[in-house]
């Protein structure tokens, strides 16, 4: 045997020994939570130190962001209000992205629902808010025996800061976000986008291209629409995560 | 193909179009199958058991509403592999660096000492493995966990068969030519 042979030998051995041996399955109880859950976010598994440091930094983002916009014009393109602080009828409605992590979005709607979800993936969290002044209250549609959660509010016509009042709860979507700071996505568009990076020669399948939300003004006129239309398809270039897919990107299909 | 290799591809289509629809007991079926292998895969990249496991069930719950994208039964496992792979990836990208210095500690029957056959000490390669990064460690869990070729491998990363060849080939001599000189 030579000795990359021995080598490779000694590393799966090692490998082995790292991950252990098989452990048994209970596969009807996988099955069923993957069945009535949506995935967790592993902050639930963080301890509370980082969390409130995570929202801490969040909150220091946004306030930054608060202090730009309070020098330059809104953008013209905003559907969510522009706003005094705090009054029940000017909360904002529409799309937003976290300003801490890029793939975290909420949609609170008029009606009083709301869902938070993380682009590109079937994770996603509904609930139910209501607003009073300057607090909105969030329950969600889970009888998980938390309490309902509130945060003081403000919306400066594209930042909307929510600061939690009392302990952050784990099971909350603005605590799984860990941040307070939401940047308004103005006519979000939704397209054919990179998961992740694709390298130039790659095949493009089904975990590397998502349906994501891209404002307007930043997609391409020939954008895919379906993922369908670039399954197995080879990009001829480096795409971006996020970066919308067009047909100059990929080999033509077969 | 034979017979027999098209009765299973037969067999496993009408499991996976079963799952697809909804039927518990066929998807429960593939997590029979799979889950301890993505488990192992996530827990050597993470080096953090609760968060594999927490990678898992949120792989499971993605093939759960995703499984109709997959259409050859060929493709299911590197397709599960690569999105257990990406969630643990993720998780660890979220996570504090200071809960990651969680590691797996030492066990009763760790290999030791020298190798009779490469002269290279299981502590060094130990500790060369857990200076890897997330993408190194996913190729040399999905080649020596999962036992994938390099045409799953490739199906798994989304790069072609050569390339994880070249991939996995520099990445383990680079680390038996690190761990020879040392």
């Amino acid at each position: 045997m030579d000795k990359r042979n021995a080598f490779e030998r000694q590393l799966a051995n090692e490998i082995d020994y790292e991950v252990g041996p098989p452990q048994v399955v209970d596969a009807l109880a996988i099955t069923r939570q993957a069945k009535t859950t949506t995935p967790r976010w592993r902050f639930m598994t963080m301890p509370n130190a980082f969390k409130f440091a995570a929202a801490a930094v969040a909150f220091l983002l946004a306030g930054g962001l608060l202090l730009t916009a309070a020098v330059t014009a809104p953008s013209d393109e905003r559907v969510a209000p522009a706003t005094e602080v705090g009054t029940t009828e000017a909360f904002p409605t529409g799309l937003f992205v976290s300003t801490s992590l890029d793939d975290w979005f909420m949609r609170f709607n008029e009606d009083g629902t709301a869902r938070v979800f993380i682009h590109g993936h079937n994770v996603f969290v509904d609930f139910e808010y209501k607003v009073e002044g300057d607090l909105m209250t969030e329950a969600l549609d889970v009888d998980d025996g938390d309490p309902d959660m509130s945060y003081q509010w403000a919306y400066d016509g594209q930042i909307l800061t929510m600061e939690p009042i009392g302990e952050v709860s784990e099971t909350h979507p603005y605590t799984r976000t860990g941040g307070a700071g939401w940047k308004f996505v103005p006519d979000p568009v939704e397209v054919v986008v990179a998961a992740e990076e694709i390298e130039a020669g790659g095949t493009v399948y089904s975990t590397w291209a998502v349906i994501g939300i891209v404002p307007g003004a930043e997609v391409p006129a020939d954008a895919y629409l379906e993922v369908a239309d670039v399954m197995g398809r080879i990009a001829t270039e480096p795409i971006a995560p996020g970066q919308p897919i067009t047909p100059d990107m990929l080999e033509p299909a077969e | 193909m034979d017979v027999g290799e098209i009765g299973v591809e037969q067999e496993l289509n009408a499991i996976m179009a079963s799952a697809a629809e909804g039927d518990e007991y066929a998807f429960a079926r593939i997590v029979d199958a799979h889950h301890d292998d993505m488990r192992r895969v996530c827990l050597f990249i993470a080096h953090d058991h609760d968060l594999a496991e927490d990678a898992v069930q949120n792989a499971w719950s993605i093939a759960w509403r995703k499984l109709r994208s997959v259409r050859e039964p060929a493709k299911l496992r590197p397709w599960l592999m690569r999105v257990a792979v990406n969630e643990t990836k993720r998780a660890l990208k979220k996570r504090s660096r200071r809960t990651e210095v969680e590691s797996l500690v030492a066990r009763i029957g760790a290999p030791s000492g020298r190798d009779p056959e490469t002269g290279i000490d299981a502590l060094d390669l130990r500790e060369a493995l857990k200076r890897l990064d997330p993408d190194e460690r996913a190729l040399l869990a999905l080649r020596y966990v999962a036992g994938f070729n390099a045409t799953e491998l490739a199906s798994a990363l989304g790069i072609t068969p050569s390339g994880t060849r070249n991939r996995l080939e520099r990445l383990t001599d680079r680390l038996r030519r690190e761990l020879s000189d040392g």
